[in-house]
């Protein structure tokens, strides 16, 4: 119960402070121009084929974008850092009140979640209609992608709640997308080790992926976000040695990986705050 | 402010039968020491604060006031020692469920409004929604700020974000207050009527631990107070006993001899002497009279006898140079007389 006083509260704090006007703004703004775009893009290719394939391209990069912006949103939606309003007197007198403190951060996680959720609906579902309704592309399994992109945000969402337990906000909120863009480094070498067959850039990849495993996530979007079977021979032309491309799926593995991931990363930092005094 | 009481009758405690309930001390610790890296912020606090009495918490900054208190609201974890918050072990919810707190450094959440911040506390505190909308009412009109309501915390002065604050941590009906420094952002009005809501708390069977720097109101509402400095209780004890401790007498008097001065001393201390002026230390107010019959037995001209009443902060400032120079004995009070 005192979780779900917490949840509101986050949500309630991302409302107030303008941040969930100016962010929605932002978004159907993005939504609109992607949606020019593929305009633009059917008005200037000779075929309809052509046409979503190009759209495919942009949409790739235009979620490739998203998947970032859902890391930064899942920065900012938490607030400030624990360690921060323990310092600052904020969670004082709510920390005197009969609650457990691991209920003060789920709520924290929860309400954070269901922002970040929100986001990845929204941006995912005006995406896919965006380009759909403009020239007629829909990717396969775009609720997959949704949830993987979801997966992605709990991910970065779950480690600035663990570093917010003992750092101040700039260093909590700097710090995850700062693995986050690891993680993209990793995958990159990763890729570039399997285009040249070297297993160590590969194994280097790997390692990178367990420490933190959004880039892996995001290859799952872009799997997901590919054509079935129409351009699956340009889908493979493009994802040689790309890494913003995908020919295999999200291996089931790393899925559940990356969902203990998140429970552990939690669980590590209700931990953490516990202990921590204010 | 108002001058309602602090809860609406219906609302109000039945003390009799919750003292019959609940006759443990409010707060008990043994032995809390507190450490951080190389510093001890608190050594060996040993306190008990009995139900119902207003406890003053005094001591200079540093002394390891605010660590104990977030020890006692469980905000900090003891390195050693242990104890109970209302009969509960020392950081459990149980201790905390009627536990009202105002932190030293308050700050709420700016972007809610008076109402809501109430409503919220008053949520985990576990006040029934039906009950909360009434309650804020009552305590928003008790600490003045009833057409502010609507208001965010925000858009709030330091003092009524103060006022507030004390709001809040009567939100959830406590048993126990822990008011750290209230009135520090108050002017002298508003002290007042900080100081009028302790006394109706009191009235209304709640114990209320003050942490405060303002001696003079420490002294007009606290039972007993303890006296902390580098970390230890240097001095526990009742007001009255503390400051009864420290009767002077003022004399000025003409014809005093050193033969007459030397008879003096062999009846009462005498603290201080310049020309005609002397301050003896009395044990008891009726003195003043054996003094003066003495005197006058003596041939001494009497021009001014004025008896007065050392009050908390010559102690305090008495306690902190002591106990920091190693002078003061830092056994309580009740301790130091008997001489265990």
């Amino acid at each position: 119960m005192a979780a779900w006083t917490f949840a509101r509260l986050t949500m309630r704090e991302a409302a107030r402070s303008r941040f969930l006007p100016i962010t929605l703004t932002l978004a159907l703004l993005y939504i609109g121009l992607i949606a020019w775009g593929c305009h633009l893009i059917l008005d200037h290719t000779p075929s309809i084929a052509a046409a979503q394939a190009s759209a495919f391209g942009m949409e790739i990069f235009a979620f490739y974008m998203v998947s970032f912006v859902i890391a930064l949103l899942a920065v900012f939606v938490t607030g400030a850092s624990t360690h921060h309003d323990g310092e600052s007197g904020l969670l004082q007198a709510m920390l005197a009140r009969p609650v457990r403190r691991f209920d003060v951060l789920f709520g924290r996680w929860l309400g954070a979640s269901l922002l970040v959720a929100f986001y990845v609906i929204l941006l995912t579902g005006g995406l896919v209609l965006a380009v759909g309704l403009s020239v007629g592309y829909y990717p396969s399994r775009p609720v997959e992608a949704a949830a993987l992109l979801l997966l992605q945000g709990l991910a970065i969402l779950s480690l600035r709640l663990l570093f917010g337990t003992f750092l101040g906000n700039m260093a909590s909120g700097i710090l995850p997308l700062m693995l986050y863009g690891l993680a993209w480094m990793g995958g990159l070498v990763e890729t570039v080790g399997q285009a040249l067959s070297v297993q160590a850039m590969v194994t280097a990849g790997i390692v990178t992926s367990l420490l933190i495993p959004t880039d892996e996530l995001w290859r799952g979007v872009a799997y997901f976000l590919a054509p079935e079977t129409a351009s699956a021979l340009l889908t493979q032309a493009l994802g040689r040695g790309n890494p913003f491309i995908s020919l295999t799926p999200i291996a089931a593995p790393m899925v559940a990986w990356s969902c203990f991931y998140v429970v552990a990363t939690f669980l590590v930092a209700a931990w953490s705050f516990a202990r921590r005094d204010v | 402010m108002t001058a309602e009481p602090v809860l609406s009758p219906e609302n109000r405690r039945d003390v009799t039968a919750e003292t019959e309930q609940y006759r443990e001390p409010a707060i008990s610790v043994s032995g809390l020491r507190k450490v951080y890296g190389a510093t001890v912020a608190l050594h060996d606090l040993t306190l008990t604060v009995q139900p119902g009495e207003i406890f003053g918490f005094l001591g200079p900054n540093g002394a390891g006031k605010t660590t104990a208190v977030k020890l006692i609201t469980g905000l900090a974890h003891p390195t050693s020692g242990e104890g109970s918050v209302l009969g509960r072990p020392l950081g459990s919810r149980a201790g905390r469920r009627e536990l009202g707190y105002l932190p030293e450094l308050f700050r709420f959440q700016e972007w809610l409004t008076a109402s809501e911040l109430l409503d919220v506390h008053g949520e985990l505190a576990g006040v029934p929604r039906a009950e909360r909308q009434a309650r804020i009412t009552e305590l928003l009109e008790l600490v003045g700020l009833a057409d502010r309501a609507r208001d965010r915390v925000g858009a709030f002065s330091k003092g009524m974000q103060q006022r507030v604050g004390l709001a809040q941590a009567l939100m959830g009906r406590p048993r126990l207050v822990i008011l750290d420094e209230p009135t520090s952002a108050l002017d002298p009005i508003g002290r007042r009527d900080v100081r009028n809501i302790i006394q109706r708390l009191k009235a209304d069977g709640v114990t209320v631990f003050l942490n405060s720097h303002l001696l003079s109101e420490v002294e007009l509402v606290c039972d007993r107070v303890a006296f902390v400095n580098g970390g230890r209780v240097v001095r526990e004890g009742r007001v009255e006993d503390l400051l009864t401790d420290r009767l002077e007498l003022h004399v000025r008097a003409e014809g005093l001899t050193p033969a007459v001065l030397d008879d003096l001393r062999r009846h009462w201390r005498l603290i201080s002497q310049a020309g005609d002026h002397l301050l003896l230390a009395m044990t008891r107010p009726e003195e003043a009279g054996d003094v003066a019959r003495f005197l006058v037995g003596q041939g001494v001209t009497l021009l001014e006898l004025l008896p007065r009443r050392s009050n908390l902060e010559q102690l305090f400032v008495e306690l902190v140079e002591g106990s920091n120079d190693g002078r003061v004995d830092v056994r309580p009070l009740d301790h130091a007389r008997s001489g265990t």
